[in-house]
């Protein structure tokens, strides 16, 4: 166990090392200077120039790779280029929030995805059991634009109850950030749903028609003692499994839900990021993404293997 | 009311042959009241000086009572309170070299002060730190008297040294200078000398008669710091001369400033203000209507007409030379010819769009950049209006009777894409298809070299230029033969001549006649089209009284309070 | 942005010669399926709204500077833009790119995802670890940093969409084709023609490929609803189709904004147009996938 999770970091490690070369060679190829996006389209060239050697991005590739690699490696992100000041907190503030609105998500989708997927196992081929999943897989794939603008219309507008931009001011209480993120948690809400719905609804048919969901009928034991005795417990852990698969879409994939509610998460940051060109924004925030990603692939599949013990050893990828 | 003659002679005797030039043209109503104390206060006439000369040429002197108001100055203003404002963000770090946008120029201008104040208000140059100043006869020299007594937040007293630093800093081409742009051509290090420790002479590379204006607060970079101040640090200080000093400034979010006990024009009224940083303009209406600030520093009219069109709300509107430019390469084919590019211009129809895409709140434009705020704009010359007869016509003459297609490069900025697709739709009743190219602003000013960048190169390029307080960068640098923007590829000799005069010229009425001629020669030739200048918008509750926006979205908050 | 963990093991339970029997009775299952009737209709009417909606509607493009933010009304069923155009020809017509966009960019994600997947799990060792590597790493990489560094690349257009919505693809493919040529792999068919001498792209293209499209099958129609889902967010950008198209992410981006005004007849007939568009495709795929499973 302990050799294969070693090998699983070893390996997450050689992919977050091709992710930040993919990135800082990829990010040459947008255009203009980081100097150029920092002093604006009309400053002099020999600004432009003066700048981009105070920042270093001037330097050959290689070397410009190579410092920056060294010093991210030691924990210490470096300078932004457009704020010219630590990665760290920057990052560490947009992090946070994003973690809030993602939070938020949970919390709402998880007990509605399992109540859907239990209601769809014990309908199974059903009509309501169709209902469901044709429903999830379309709230799934709808995109967060359609919900955050249909949401802004109808319960910012048209009912006019709850606030259509999630940055509260400074010094909010819980409680009214809280009231800021429930428009926007609902789109995620609903992108969710389907991923925890099936997985229950499958993790409950499996265990409805085990040995021990006929044995215990058979015995006359309730309907409601035996799913929630045996079916949840067996359904939840597959139910985390998803819950980890989806953790990297929930942090760097928010950009839209943040751009249309105006809240300054890491999606935000990113696109930022690449349209100044502020390379080691663009970097540490992706690999920390990364990171976040691979730890939540790991654990999803610890968890899975612990489940499914025939698959712990071989269930390297 | 007669003009007092006698009380004139007696004021002339002292002045400049400059300032009694315009005394004169005023005295035979060659120029108006309003455009006198522009123009000297230019060449450094004090308020009261020219306050004195109005009187004597009959009436009262109204135009200066205008200056320290902001739509309501009346009242006595109330002490304390803490004054919350709406801001875009700061794009950037804030270091008084490098500051390029708006929410960086705003922070600038909270702490930092100017030598002069384009004080948009008022539509007039104010000292700030320099008390007076005067040209050299032809303008190649500016002198500068600096302020007694002024002190920066660190307590060390404003010397010439100062100033010298600041400038040698702002025009050397080593260092990463967002002014350079400003002071290439017309200021080097070198040319900025100490006369004395309270005097500040500008040599400068050519006469210009301006120069005022150029280091005004129009300039944004242009605050005054302390000899030896390292800029890439500032941010962490904030230290200039102004009426509020740093209290905390945090990226991204929000900065809050305290009152500079020691302001040399005295405290100002409120105890605090404080700045929230936003990323887009809806988050900040919503803010204002949901009573979480008090003022948006600067907004546009798209998307903003829940304000725009309640009367809960005081607009401040300030007429601006900001304004978006379509340039056609002149150098390819089919802009090559001249008709063809008057066609397009004759496709628009202007007050439509105005109405449309600003919500009325601009104002035509002429295919120029003398927009009709500055004073030596030519508004003799005939308006370009919409002729959709005339344009097909022009481009049967040119040999496209059946139109042609082409393509137009632009970029997401406030109204622009909208603004491209009503140019689309304008050219295709002429019968020119035009393909629309609109991209992220990085992606459509690339290297902002020749060869590198969409705005530059494309065949047809429609950008956006912010305010200036003259428009000497706007005549220059997109349309001379040799300017560093010049997307239209425009390259006509009599035209170059006629602007190095216009720069050059120290009065007005000089300016105004170069103006009419370089206006007709561009609607002649028209390299590029220029459909409209937008006003600047301001957005307080109504209590908030005595704030000084600027149109370049800076906000100047020394008289401003809170009415009870 | 991984959904819909495809059942590979149904792929390994369709021998070779079974194929035929097999695509009858798939056919009998899918006819069976109220939902696919449902999701023809709706795709349908798209699709015919894309080929001849601008000849029965209004000019989607023609602006009238002089009625700008009307609100719905019998002239104007869902209202007006905020350049006066007629928004229900706006939407009828704004098919177009998307469904173009959309399936050709699914296309080339599974044609490239299935290569990939077929060298992976054919070889295996070496290619298979550095290959798979660099698609984790891809799968790791958020969609805004993909779609800025793509846009950039190559430029803001349809072209530039399908590409970054395939190379989006191609990993997400790729590991499920992987997985169903690992079972493969390991057949008596496979075997046989190794024995037979056969050259490995032979025996990964004609026989392994022709008994994992199920797989791919379902993979290809559950992607078009993402396809959707991810050229509608990179137009929200402004990195994918142009103006004046009336490409509804397009307008949904332009539009927004003006919610704040209450002019929300700019966005929600759009937004519903989407919604109604992939609810047809899923229902669709989903129709198809569990006809396939049987």
């Amino acid at each position: 166990m302990a050799r294969f999770i070693l090998k699983r970091i070893g390996l997450a490690l050689i992919t977050l090392w091709i992710l930040s070369v993919i990135i800082f060679f990829a990010a040459q190829v947008l255009p203009g200077d980081p100097a150029r996006s920092i002093l604006g389209p009309l400053a002099a060239p020999s600004a432009v120039h003066a700048l981009d050697h105070q920042l270093g991005t001037d330097k050959p590739l290689i070397q410009q790779y190579t410092t920056w690699i060294g010093h991210t490696v030691t924990g210490n992100f470096g300078t932004s280029y457009q704020y010219q000041a630590p990665i760290g907190p920057l990052l560490g503030t947009a992090l946070v929030n994003s973690l809030k609105l993602a939070a938020l998500a949970f919390i709402l989708v998880v007990p509605l995805g399992i109540l859907g997927g239990i209601l769809g196992a014990l309908n199974y081929g059903k009509g309501i059991d169709r209902t469901i999943s044709v429903f999830g897989l379309s709230a799934a794939t709808i995109s967060e634009v359609v919900w955050s603008t249909v949401l802004i219309v109808v319960f910012g507008i048209w009912l006019n109850i709850l606030p259509i931009q999630a940055s509260t001011p400074p010094g909010a209480g819980i409680g009214t950030q809280v009231y800021h993120l429930i428009l926007p948690a609902i789109p995620l809400v609903l992108i969710l749903f389907a991923y925890i719905q099936q997985m229950t609804r499958a993790g409950t048919v499996e265990a409805l028609n085990s040995d021990y969901a006929r044995t215990a009928t058979l015995k006359g034991l309730p309907r409601g003692v035996m799913i929630r005795r045996h079916v949840l417990r067996n359904s939840l852990l597959p139910t985390i499994t998803v819950i980890a698969t989806q953790v990297g879409y929930l942090i760097g994939g928010l950009v839209i839900v943040e751009v249309i509610f105006h809240y300054n998460g890491i999606g935000t940051l990113l696109y930022n990021a690449a349209n100044k060109k502020d390379i080691p924004m663009l970097e540490a925030g992706v690999l920390v993404i990364g990171v976040i990603y691979m730890v939540a692939t790991l654990v999803a599949d610890l968890l899975y293997s612990l489940l499914n013990p025939r698959i712990r050893y071989r269930g390297v990828e | 009311m007669a003009t007092d003659h006698g009380r004139l002679d007696a004021i002339r005797g002292g002045r400049s042959e400059l300032e009694n030039h315009y005394i004169d043209e005023l005295v035979a109503g060659r120029i108006s009241r309003r455009q006198f104390m522009r123009k000297g206060a230019v060449i450094g006439m004090s308020t009261g000086l020219m306050g004195t000369i109005l009187a004597a040429c009959g009436g009262a002197n109204n135009s200066s009572s205008s200056a320290s108001s902001s739509g309501s100055a009346s009242g006595t203003p109330v002490k304390g309170g803490t004054l919350k404002l709406a801001s875009q963000a700061p794009a950037a770090a804030v270091n008084p070299l490098t500051v390029s946008d708006a929410g960086g120029l705003c922070m600038l201008a909270q702490t930092g002060e100017f030598l002069t104040f384009d004080n948009n208000m008022a539509l007039q140059l104010q000292p700030m730190l320099a008390t007076s100043w005067s040209p050299s006869k032809n303008g190649s020299v500016w002198t500068f008297k600096l302020r007694p007594n002024v002190k920066f937040h660190n307590g060390q007293p404003l010397t010439a040294d100062d100033v010298v630093y600041t400038f040698q800093q702002l025009s050397d081409p080593k260092n990463a200078s967002n002014a350079l742009s400003t002071f290439t051509g017309v200021l080097t290090p070198s040319g900025v000398q100490k006369v004395d420790s309270s005097t500040v002479a500008f040599h400068l590379e050519a006469p210009n008669g301006n120069f005022p204006y150029i280091i005004s607060s129009d300039n944004y970079n242009a605050i005054i710091v302390p000899k030896g101040t390292d800029f890439s640090k500032w941010q962490s200080t904030f230290i200039g001369t102004g009426p509020f000093k740093l209290q905390s400034y945090s990226q991204n979010q929000s900065a809050t400033f305290v009152p500079n006990a020691s302001y040399w024009g005295g405290a100002p009224h409120l105890s605090s203000t404080e700045f929230t940083f936003y990323s887009a303009q809806q988050p900040q209406i919503l803010a204002l209507q949901g009573g979480q600030v008090d003022a948006i520093v600067q907004f546009v009219p798209q998307g903003a007409s829940s304000i725009l069109n309640s009367s809960s709300y005081n607009i401040i509107k300030l007429k601006s030379a900001n304004h978006r430019e379509l340039s056609m390469r002149n150098d390819k084919a089919p802009f090559t010819d001249a008709r063809v590019r008057q066609a397009i211009a004759l496709s628009l129809n202007r007050p439509a769009m105005v109405q449309a895409l600003l919500a009325g709140d601009g104002e035509v434009g002429n295919d120029s950049p003398f927009a009709p705020k500055f004073p030596s704009t030519d508004t003799s010359i005939a308006q370009r209006a919409q002729d959709i007869a005339k344009a097909k016509q022009l481009l049967s003459a040119a040999g496209h009777p059946n139109g042609f297609s082409t393509e137009l490069f632009t970029e997401q900025y406030e109204e622009i894409p909208a603004m491209a697709t009503v140019i689309q739709q304008a050219a295709k009743a002429i019968g020119i298809n035009i393909k629309l190219n609109v991209e992220t602003q990085s992606n459509y000013y690339g290297k902002s070299t020749y060869g590198n960048s969409d705005w530059l190169d494309g065949i047809m390029s429609l950008v956006d230029y912010g305010d200036r307080g003259v428009p000497n960068v706007f005549l220059e640098s997109p349309l001379t033969s040799t300017g560093p923007w010049n997307a239209a590829r425009f390259k006509n000799s009599q035209y170059d001549s006629l602007v190095k005069q216009y720069v050059a010229a120290v009065d007005l009425q000089t300016q105004k006649t170069l103006a009419g001629k370089i206006e007709t020669l561009l609607l002649n030739e028209t390299p590029i089209v220029i459909p409209y200048f937008i006003d600047g918008l301001t957005a307080t509750t109504p209590s908030v009284k005595g704030v000084n926006p600027t149109s370049l979205s800076a906000i100047f908050l020394k008289d401003a309070y809170k009415s009870a | 942005m991984s959904i819909g963990t495809v059942p590979v093991e149904s792929a390994a339970a369709i021998g070779a010669g079974q194929a035929e029997v097999r695509r009858r009775e798939f056919l009998q299952d899918l006819v069976r399926q109220k939902s696919f009737y449902a999701g023809v209709v709706l795709l349908g009417f798209w699709i015919l709204a894309a080929i001849f909606g601008s000849l029965v509607v209004k000019d989607p493009y023609a602006q009238n500077l002089l009625s700008i933010n009307q609100a719905p009304s019998g002239a104007h069923w869902f209202g007006t833009d905020q350049l006066g155009r007629d928004m229900f020809a706006r939407v009828i017509t704004g098919s177009r790119d998307i469904l173009i966009t959309t399936v050709l960019a699914t296309l080339l994600g599974t044609v490239m995802g299935t290569i990939l997947g077929l060298f992976m799990g054919y070889w295996r060792g070496a290619v298979d670890d550095v290959l798979g590597r660099i698609v984790e790493a891809f799968l790791a990489l958020p969609l805004v940093v993909t779609g800025i560094l793509g846009v950039v690349a190559l430029g803001a257009s349809n072209t530039t969409l399908i590409i970054i919505i395939a190379i989006v693809f191609t990993p997400l493919i790729a590991r499920t084709v992987r997985a169903a040529v690992l079972v493969e792999r390991d057949l008596d068919y496979v075997a046989a023609a190794r024995l037979r001498g056969e050259s490995s792209l032979y025996i990964m293209f004609a026989e392994i490929l022709p008994n994992i499209t199920a797989p791919i099958v379902v993979e290809f129609t559950v992607r078009l609803g993402y396809a959707i889902f991810t050229i509608v967010a990179l137009s929200f950008l402004g990195f994918g189709i142009q103006p004046p198209s009336s490409d509804w992410g397009l307008d949904i981006s332009n539009n927004y904004g003006q919610l704040g005004a209450g002019y929300w007849w700019e966005v929600l007939f759009d937004a519903l147009a989407i919604a109604t568009l992939v609810v047809g495709v899923n229902m669709l795929s989903t129709s198809i996938e569990s006809a396939l499973e049987g």
